[in-house]
């Protein structure tokens, strides 16, 4: 089933972090903690769900010349709202994200789904292809999230679970920390394809 | 139609419709956004503040407007007497914009009785530093019939070394806020009497 398929893509070959490496500036940046990871995944999906179904909506009435000049305002309307419903109703996790709510606007996921994906498919399509790679830009972010926020606190969501005689590396939760993460991940998905691939021949 | 016509004209119809969505939605939010603001930016501060006030200021806040402008003040009430205000005021000329001030009056003296910075824009280390409480411990008991001003541009404060700008935005966070006291004091106690009542 094809809509299966494009719903199962934004996990295994379009993984965004880790197999299409887009996206990189939020992965690095909020991934102290796991439940920030989840927070910016979920904000992501969500633009990336109605920006795709309007794209893909619109998809015969706007015009090719200025397609990317209302693709962006109609992401960057879906982001502002974002912010103002984050600010309503979420607001620690607001303050935790700070300025890389209003920098979903220049996501290149999004950029990239409504330009590839829903601008040339229809609705159907389009709305489970941006549920689907959502999702994995979720799931990546949380994982990055939980590891760096294990090995640099000793928690998880914010639970304590390594006990007091755990020294955390506090390395892990400041900036070099995310490069070496996500390096670490890329380095152990590559491996394993490879090994994949090996056995598949 | 022709290309540009149609160009022009979808651009348009989709700039507007956003604009519209956007509008309804902050105005529809606005109320909610303000009072998760007072919880968790205002809430902590207005706490060290008005630290050991007998009522909970955040639940007296009275909204006042006056020369066209709208001032959430929080009040200090004790033996039915309002003793002490604090209120929120932007600081211009600060180094990444305006710098928001709180400041608490104490009505019986008419003297500064506390100061805190809630949302600033300075640079972290350098500018950040002039929104420390222990820099801040300065206001304190300043006079408000007075003009609040830096001892560079003829006042009684200090900027810190460094953050000049950014000392300077908070001097004009903290005078208009003052300013703001003495001339509406009577119509502030008015009014948050008129509502605790």
């Amino acid at each position: 089933m094809r809509i299966i398929r494009e719903f199962t893509k934004g996990f295994t070959t379009e993984l965004t972090p880790f197999r299409l490496v887009l996206g990189l500036c939020p992965t690095l940046a909020v991934t102290t903690q796991a439940d920030n990871g989840l927070g910016m995944g979920l904000a992501t999906t969500f633009v990336l769900v109605c920006s795709n179904v309007l794209v893909s909506l619109l998809r015969h009435i706007i015009p090719q010349k200025v397609r990317i000049a209302c693709f962006i305002v109609m992401i960057a309307t879906f982001v502002v709202a974002v912010e103002l419903l984050m600010q309503a109703f979420f607001y620690p996790l607001y303050q935790r994200l700070g300025i890389f709510v209003p920098l979903i606007v220049v996501n290149c996921i999004i950029l990239g789904r409504a330009e590839a994906f829903a601008s040339k498919n229809p609705v159907m399509y389009s709305a489970v292809d941006g549920l689907g790679i959502g999702l994995g830009f979720t799931l990546s972010l949380t994982v990055l999230g939980g590891i760096r926020e294990l090995l640099g606190t000793g928690a998880l969501f914010g639970h304590p679970l390594l006990g007091a005689s755990f020294e955390p590396f506090g390395f892990m939760i400041k900036a070099p920390g995310a490069f070496v993460t996500l390096g670490i991940l890329l380095f152990l998905m590559n491996l394993l394809t490879s090994l994949g691939r090996k056995r598949a021949h | 139609m022709n290309e540009i016509t149609k160009m022009v004209l979808v651009t348009t119809v989709i700039c507007v419709f956003a604009a519209a969505l956007l509008a309804g939605l902050k105005q529809g939010l606005s109320a909610r956004i303000a009072r998760q603001e007072d919880y968790y930016v205002r809430g902590p501060v207005i706490q060290e503040l008005l630290k050991g006030s007998p009522n909970d200021p955040l639940a007296d806040k009275v909204i006042i407007e006056l020369d066209g402008e709208e001032v959430g003040v929080y009040p200090w009430i004790e033996e039915g007497k309002v003793r002490r205000i604090a209120l929120e005021r932007h600081g211009k000329g600060g180094y990444g914009g305006d710098v928001v001030v709180m400041t608490a009056v104490d009505l019986e003296t008419d003297r500064i009785y506390g100061v805190r910075v809630t949302q600033h824009k300075e640079t972290p280390g350098v500018g950040s530093r002039a929104a420390d409480p222990v820099y801040l411990k300065r206001y304190q008991k300043l006079p408000i019939n007075q003009e609040i001003r830096l001892t560079r541009d003829g006042g009684q404060v200090d900027a810190l070394s460094g953050a000049t700008r950014s000392s300077t935005a908070i001097a004009d966070g903290v005078n208009r806020a003052a300013q703001f006291v003495l001339k509406h004091e009577e119509e502030i106690v008015k009014r948050i009497l008129e509502k605790k009542m």
